[in-house]
């Protein structure tokens, strides 16, 4: 009899924490005697630990803080973070291991040997991109686990904000395609790497430039294709910061319009700084060009000193014309967005 | 699910958050858990075992009961008592069911 409630005790408190389990143990053992009778048949005793009911439930009763990783409260919230921040690392990881790849395939005398730049792309870039999102996982996961044992309370148990409430219309034609972010994510860090590689004479051929029996293998300066190398990576980086908030929000909010904004900005300073540049066409290339039976002056001239040359300033303005042109849209959007939103 | 059942679960969750006021209340005399339970039982609040002990647990950790083992018998027994800071928790849980009380007390006349 002694025996049959030790173990119903026991298989209460092998559930709970060791700190509680001694204390526990010594109450529920004085209340169960308590419950019996002198001299309890087994029967009794039997019938005692059934009207305890099942020692699974009385410990959950019994546990303070939760067992479980992720409660309920603050789920939706967990998989909301990781929808956005899985995709993004993953995709970035992947472009900095390629490029890591390229740079470990540039053999000693500046050129890539093709079969281990391949190579390099794969291993280097799909493992970078996977193991930085299975160690994303993780750490969000143990971040939220932590943030809630230490007493964080998620908005929808604690204070929340009208704007907090999630979206009736879910499929709405407002929403931003996930493949069209994934898509300019992908072609952005793609091109960019392409041009940081050529810019820095990593590319696996040359760039030969052939015009009649002429050739030339230099069209840029040093110089500049050493300035572009920075300021593409500014491209990249700005370019990526709208898709990451645009994957975020995956609307046309306030924040999407203010990083596009921001981003046309740099783009376009990013623009003016390499086009500052003193030199940019090498003067083999320029040489080369003005032997041909159409070259011009105007051509040659702009080819000499391309900063106050008419053909740039022209550039720059459909830059800027196609930059406000965007933001315009974004803008737009963005009031559709909150007129449609207003609607409900 | 049963009507029946519907009904019982209605009951279940209206006396659950009547349950810590019984208990507090009872327990400006110091009960030892069994004791405590049976005193509640005759004031027909139904209450089980398995939801009396931890509920006292509980109360004990966040202050509102305080408790001492009393070895002076064959067998040790943990009894219970109100803390002053249950004690405050209690005229506050009280003045709140009056209130609710009142208030359903209209809706009710309504009818």
């Amino acid at each position: 009899m002694d025996k049959l409630i030790k173990r119903y005790i026991y298989d209460v408190i092998r559930r709970l924490p060791e700190k509680e389990q001694e204390e526990v143990s010594q109450e529920l053992e004085a209340n169960i005697y308590d419950m019996l009778s002198e001299n309890a048949s087994e029967e009794e005793v039997k019938e005692v630990l059934y009207e305890l009911g099942s020692p699974a439930e009385l410990a959950e009763k019994y546990r303070h803080s939760p067992k479980y990783l992720i409660s309920p409260a603050i789920y939706e919230e967990y998989i909301k973070v990781l929808k956005w921040v899985l995709p993004v690392v993953g995709i970035v990881f992947l472009g900095i291991g390629v490029i890591i790849g390229a740079v470990e395939s540039i053999s000693d005398d500046g050129m890539i040997a093709i079969n281990l730049f391949i190579k390099n792309l794969f291993t280097k870039g799909i493992s970078m991109g996977i193991s930085a999102t299975l160690q994303t996982l993780v750490w969000t996961t143990i971040g939220f686990v932590i943030a809630e044992r230490t007493g964080y309370r998620s908005k929808s148990t604690g204070d929340w904000k009208i704007e907090d409430l999630p979206e009736l219309e879910k499929n709405a034609k407002h929403r931003i395609p996930l493949s069209d972010i994934i898509v300019e994510l992908v072609l952005t860090t793609v091109f960019s790497i392409l041009a940081i590689l050529f810019f820095s004479g990593a590319l696996p051929f040359d760039t030969l430039i052939k015009i009649g029996d002429m050739e030339t293998s230099n069209i840029f300066t040093q110089g500049f294709m050493y300035a572009c190398i920075p300021a593409t990576a500014i491209l990249w980086l700005f370019n990526t910061i709208p898709c990451i908030v645009k994957l975020k929000e995956r609307r046309w909010t306030l924040s999407v319009f203010i990083t596009l904004l921001i981003s046309y900005i740099v783009s376009i300073t990013t623009f003016l700084f390499v086009i500052m540049q003193p030199k940019i066409f090498t003067s083999d290339f320029i040489v080369l060009v003005a032997k041909q039976e159409w070259a011009n002056t105007g051509l040659l001239n702009f080819l000499k000193s391309p900063i106050q040359n008419p053909v740039t300033i022209l550039v720059l303005i459909i830059i800027i014309l196609v930059g406000i042109g965007e933001c315009g849209m974004a803008a737009y959007r963005m009031l559709r967005n909150r007129e449609h939103k207003n609607k409900f | 699910m049963t009507q029946q059942e519907q009904f019982q679960n209605y009951i279940i969750e209206m006396r659950r958050g009547s349950l810590t006021m019984a208990v507090l209340g009872c327990l400006y005399k110091s009960h030892y858990g069994y004791a405590l339970l049976q005193t509640l039982q005759e004031k027909g609040i139904d209450i089980e075992a398995n939801t009396l002990y931890p509920l006292l647990r509980r109360l004990e950790s966040q202050g509102l009961l305080i408790s001492n083992w009393d070895t002076s018998e064959s067998r040790p027994r943990k009894y219970y008592s109100i803390s002053e800071k249950g004690k405050q928790v209690f005229h506050e849980l009280v003045l709140e069911w009056k209130k609710m009380q009142a208030s359903l007390e209209l809706v009710y006349k309504e009818i």
